[in-house]
């Protein structure tokens, strides 16, 4: 765990030795996120307005996601981070393993409209076990440049070589990558899962994957994916959208979004159970996830927010370039989180067999 | 001090040594090596299970048990260890998950009702003969999966299907970078190691220099480094562009993939194959090559009777060094092999970071570990034997 | 076999007259400025056993090199056996060398290291085979062929590191401080080894050491080095009985210091005045003439007793005697301090000598000699 420290190199050990003890100091609160521009666009809009506010200083963790770090916090009783921003796969199995507080969503406070909270949030973005912050998107991304005659529009496109030449980013995680694979080859929308989940599905997506597996390059972080696309050594990759987006707009990179069936997921923050600090963490997470905040993270990051109420707060120009945005949101497809819980041991691990094969 | 006791003392002055070692060293290993062949969380999960299952004989499906099982689901259910559950037990057999919340959603309804009548699967005998061999703590089933291979319902060992058969390939693959690498930095790194012998004092302390510059930035900083010299735009490909050696779209892939991860841990581990071998090498008196040609040798003859042979104790610690380090690198190949230049340790990281599964990342940490002390017990060895006893 | 092959052995050359070892005007300076090696002129005869004897840093150890081929000349040209090699690597010079710490392979058995520079000459197998067996009969170690060097004790090592410079009759044979790294006892057995291995085979060997009593007991020839010249080169006899500086008297043996001011002189002889007064007869080697200081060189054995008052001779005190077997050692004092030592044949019936009796000791003209102070 990497907490703040002085830049003095003297007081590195000492900080170390403070660091591996139980967090939760009498007034700071340890958030793990998912870091880069992510973590800088909650940092912005709510952990610094919270500790104006409220004075509790907030120490930010960054990680890679999955619950491999939390649960073995938990289990050993060393709880390090109070706060966890999740994607709703580990939200689901970490709230089954009991490695989360159960948040009572009436406890929420309403949006400024005066809408209650539990209708406030889109469906979906309240869990027993943690509430949404934003709406990201799985999307298609490529380098400008890379297609000087016809872009590419459309999922099809990312598996067609011959008309779209060039290497292709894909994930080493199978999220994502596996619906686009079948709906590239045929599957609607609505059917994805549904054939997903039969093996004879499965070995057609995986096929699907083979057409562009000689040329794949495979980035395991969101930073290494916008690396790979600005440095023009992919064409055409499966992104995050804000991250893409935060290139486009702050780095001026020549990207562009494929909006076309994007996959779209959310983030949510869950309290660690066992945190020595609940009270305050629940406090922030009611601050964190109420309608302002979650408005003003749209001017640091391109991912809409999941209430309602946020959305006439939002300037129209980035409004446009939300996931959430009508003209975005045509032929998307939710992230189904509850099948990925069910199947994905077995098709991460045959993942991980195709990328080393 | 008293002089009666100097042995004493000096126990108390190795103990913290022996402690830390003890404590952040052997006990992690130890560790590791309980963890894959001793499994418990399942039959903690099912203790009655488990306790009913000893005893059947593995045949039809045991009345007994499904009591027992009843009464698990539902107490893990209560506990929230539900999901915990359902993840181990779908690991084991693909599909089980569905059948357990199937389950435990109908118990919370009905809490007396049969298993074989909540769902069909129950009365699988398979099923029971899986649940009677995961209950049990102690398994073989991680080390067998760590060599692709698989245990069927009836308890007949089987290769993995094809499409999940990865750890062989991916273990030798690993051994073949690693032998890769430390041929490469046999052969890059003994000429330097004999330049700085053979140099004076400034140019061996900027040619010591420029070995250990890699051992002074971070990993990350090498790689970035290397990415930005070796990949498709980087500096390596538009030279050659430039300079019309390899063509516009025939710009070579020398990152994101085998080559990449090779080029990368050479720069990387170089100087722990020089750095022996030098000490050998300024260890070694002149008198010996002096003496070589003194008798007539010409040079070449003198390396290869004389000096190769009597370097050769630094090769070997050299060689040794960089290879078993290469068995265990992991942050270049996530870094910079793409999909081909991934190694073993990359799936152990896999699989204690990203699918949770801590037996199969120990048992493959078990077979690396058993790998590289086989080596470093054989191969001093070996080599003594090829070469040099003096 | 031994005989055939001891003819074999015997230096080749242009002819009989043709010089195993020529150095000419050969310079050596490390820094462009200090010469260690100043203008060298020096001629070993094939089959001559030479010895470089000097004090640590008189230049022996970089001449060495040089005839070695470890180091250039900075000037002047080296022929072995009429061939120009100034410029030839080590390797082409077809010499062999014994080093100070023997510097036999470790890795190869006694045989493999006797074998090396037949290999390296591109002999065949069995000639080899037959070579070695030869060799490790004529140092004594026929059983030992098969040991690793570190099997064995010092000395034989040093035979063997012996045996294998001379095993492929080499021109010239260089041996730098070969008994250095022995003690006292094996040092003098080795002594005897060399002597009959030369006496034997009659290679040419350029010895090089610091010890003057093997010098004296080993070589055909000894040049004395000082400063990187060749102070006196002659056989053991010349440089003991007829050192022409002090530094040679000095070095070779040991000897008594008088000095004094010359008061008469000829061509042959001159009396000096020392300090106390006495007056001494000695050889004139400094050419002095009346009025130069010298210094008298007088062997400490050569010395005997006398009366008080007699010509040559010196009024001492005797500060301690040591008794060491055939002589005794009586250190004594002159009346200005200085020491005079006496070494005395322990006969019976000569008397000896009490501690704190003044006595006088005198000696011939012909074994004192004057040299410049």
């Amino acid at each position: 765990m990497v907490i703040a420290c002085p830049k003095v190199s003297s007081a590195a050990v000492l900080c170390l030795l403070i660091a591996s003890g139980p967090a939760s100091a009498a007034d700071a609160l340890t958030i793990a996120s998912f870091g880069g521009q992510y973590t800088a666009s909650q940092s912005k809009s709510q952990y610094d307005p919270f500790t104006a506010s409220t004075g509790v200083t907030i120490k930010s963790v960054d990680y890679n996601g999955g619950l491999a770090e939390l649960t073995a916090q938990v289990r050993s009783g060393t709880v390090n981070w109070d706060i966890v921003d999740v994607e709703l796969q580990d939200l689901d199995r970490g709230c089954a393993d009991g490695l989360f507080e159960k948040i009572d969503p009436a406890q929420l406070p309403a949006g400024s409209d005066g809408v209650p909270a539990i209708k406030d949030f889109v469906t979906g973005s309240l869990h027993e076990c943690g509430v949404g912050t934003v709406i990201w998107s799985n999307v298609l991304a490529f380098s400008d440049p890379a297609f000087p005659d016809a872009k590419p529009s459309r999922i099809e496109d990312f598996f067609d070589l011959e008309r779209f030449p060039g290497r292709r980013g894909l994930p080493k995680r199978p999220h994502a990558i596996l619906e686009w694979a079948l709906m590239a080859d045929g599957v609607t929308p609505s059917e994805v899962y549904r054939v997903l989940a039969k093996p004879e599905g499965l070995d057609r997506a995986f096929a699907k994957l083979d057409t562009v597996k000689d040329h794949a390059v495979f980035w395991e972080t969101g930073a290494q994916m916008i690396q790979l696309l600005a440095d023009g050594e992919v064409a055409l990759s499966a992104a995050y959208n804000g991250r893409v987006q935060s290139a486009i707009s702050e780095d001026a990179k020549p990207l562009k979004i494929i909006w076309e069936r994007q996959i779209w997921n959310a983030d949510y923050y869950a309290v660690v159970a066992g945190t020595g600090a609940k009270e305050r963490a629940l406090d922030f997470v009611r601050f964190a996830t109420g309608t302002a905040p979650l408005a003003a993270q749209t001017q640091y990051i391109a991912y809409g927010p999941v209430r309602r109420s946020s959305q006439p707060l939002i300037a129209p120009a980035i409004a446009a370039t939300l996931p959430t945005a009508p003209a975005n949101f045509n032929n998307a497809l939710a992230f189904d989180a509850a099948w990925w819980t069910a199947h994905g041991d077995a098709i991460n691990e045959r993942y991980a067999a195709w990328l080393v094969q | 001090m008293n002089a009666a006791s100097p042995s004493r003392a000096g126990l108390a002055l190795v103990l913290p040594l022996v402690a830390f070692i003890a404590i952040a060293f052997l006990a992690p290993i130890a560790t590791m090596l309980l963890r894959s062949v001793h499994d418990p969380e399942i039959a903690e999960l099912m203790p009655r299970t488990r306790q009913a299952l000893i005893r059947w004989d593995g045949t039809g499906v045991p009345q007994m048990a499904t009591k027992a099982v009843t009464a698990d689901l539902r107490e893990a259910s209560a506990t929230n260890r539900i999901g915990r559950l359902a993840q181990r037990l779908n690991r084991e057999r693909n599909g089980l998950r569905a059948l357990i919340d199937v389950t435990v959603r109908h118990l919370e309804r009905e809490p007396d009702t049969e298993l074989t009548r909540i769902d069909r699967g129950w009365s699988d005998p398979d099923l029971w003969r899986i649940l009677a061999r995961v209950t049990s703590p102690w398994t073989g089933r991680h080390l067998l999966n760590a060599l692709d291979v698989t245990v069927t319902a009836d308890g007949a060992l089987v290769r993995q299907e094809e499409a999940r058969r990865l750890y062989v390939d991916l273990f030798l693959r690993t051994a073949w970078v690693a032998a890769l690498v430390t041929l490469i930095c046999a052969l890059l790194g003994y000429p330097y190691a004999y330049a700085m012998a053979a140099s004076g004092p400034s140019l061996r302390t900027l040619l010591l220099f420029l070995v250990l510059l890699p051992f002074w930035t971070s990993l990350l900083v090498r790689a970035t480094a290397w990415i930005v010299l070796l990949q498709r735009r980087g500096v390596i490909n538009e030279g050659l562009v430039a300079m019309g050696l390899v063509s516009e779209t025939g710009r070579l892939d020398l990152i994101y993939n085998m080559t990449g991860t090779i080029i990368v841990m050479v720069h990387v581990l170089l100087p722990f194959f020089v750095l022996p071998l030098y000490s050998v090498m300024a260890g070694l008196p002149t008198s010996y090559v002096r003496a070589s040609a003194s008798l007539g040798a010409h040079p070449l003859r003198t390396f290869a009777r004389v000096y190769l042979p009597l370097t050769y104790p630094g090769v070997a610690a050299g060689g040794l060094l960089v290879f078993i380090l290469s068995l265990g690198y992991y942050v270049t190949p996530a870094l910079v092999g793409g999909r081909t230049g991934q190694l073993i340790s990359n799936q152990i990281a896999f699989h204690m970071q990203r699918s949770l599964n801590w037996g199969l990342a120990a048992a493959l940490g078990t077979l690396l570990l058993l790998a590289v002390l086989l080596l470093a017990l054989t191969l001093p060895r070996l080599a003594e034997r090829g070469g040099l006893r003096a | 076999m031994l005989m055939k092959v001891t003819s074999a052995l015997a230096p080749s050359g242009n002819g009989p007259q043709a010089e195993a070892l020529v150095l000419r005007c050969v310079d050596k300076s490390y820094d462009g400025v200090t010469k260690v090696v100043d203008a060298l002129d020096l001629d070993v005869h094939p089959g001559e056993f030479l010895t470089i004897l000097g004090p640590s840093g008189s230049g022996k150890t970089s001449l060495l090199m040089m005839l070695a081929g470890f180091e250039p000349p900075s000037a002047g040209t080296i022929e072995i056996g009429g061939r120009d090699v100034s410029r030839l690597p080590p390797y082409k010079r077809n010499i062999g060398m014994v080093f100070q710490h023997y510097a036999l392979f470790p890795h190869l058995t006694v045989g493999e290291n006797l074998a090396y520079p037949l290999q390296a000459r591109g002999w065949r197998k069995s000639e080899i085979t037959e070579r070695v067996a030869w060799a490790l009969q004529l140092i004594r170690l026929d059983g030992m062929r098969d040991r690793r060097p570190a099997q064995l004790s010092g000395g034989q090592q040093q035979r063997i590191a012996v045996a294998r410079a001379l095993i492929y009759k080499p021109q010239l044979v260089l041996m730098d401080e070969p008994l250095g790294a022995l003690d006292k006892q094996l040092r003098e057995q080795m002594q005897d080894e060399i002597v009959r291995l030369h006496r034997e085979l009659r290679p040419t060997i350029v010895y090089v050491t610091h010890d003057q009593s093997e010098a004296l007991s080993l070589s055909d020839r000894v040049a004395v080095f000082e400063a990187g010249r060749i102070a006196q080169i002659g056989t053991p006899s010349e440089l003991y009985e007829a050192p022409r500086t002090a530094f040679v008297a000095g070095f070779i043996g040991e000897n008594n210091r008088i000095t004094g001011m010359v008061i008469a002189a000829n061509t042959e002889f001159c009396h000096v005045r020392c300090a106390d007064g006495a007056v001494l007869e000695a050889r004139n080697i400094a050419d002095a003439r009346i009025g130069d200081r010298v210094s008298l060189a007088v062997r400490p054995e050569r010395l005997r007793p006398a009366q008080v008052g007699d010509g040559s001779s010196v009024e001492v005190e005797v500060a301690d005697i040591t008794y060491l077997g055939e002589v005794s050692r009586v250190r004594c004092r002159m009346r200005d301090g200085t020491e005079i030592i006496w070494k005395l044949p322990n006969c019976g019936q000569s008397a000896r000598p009490e501690r704190g009796a003044t006595i006088a000791l005198g000696f011939c003209r012909e074994d004192a000699r004057a040299f410049a102070a």
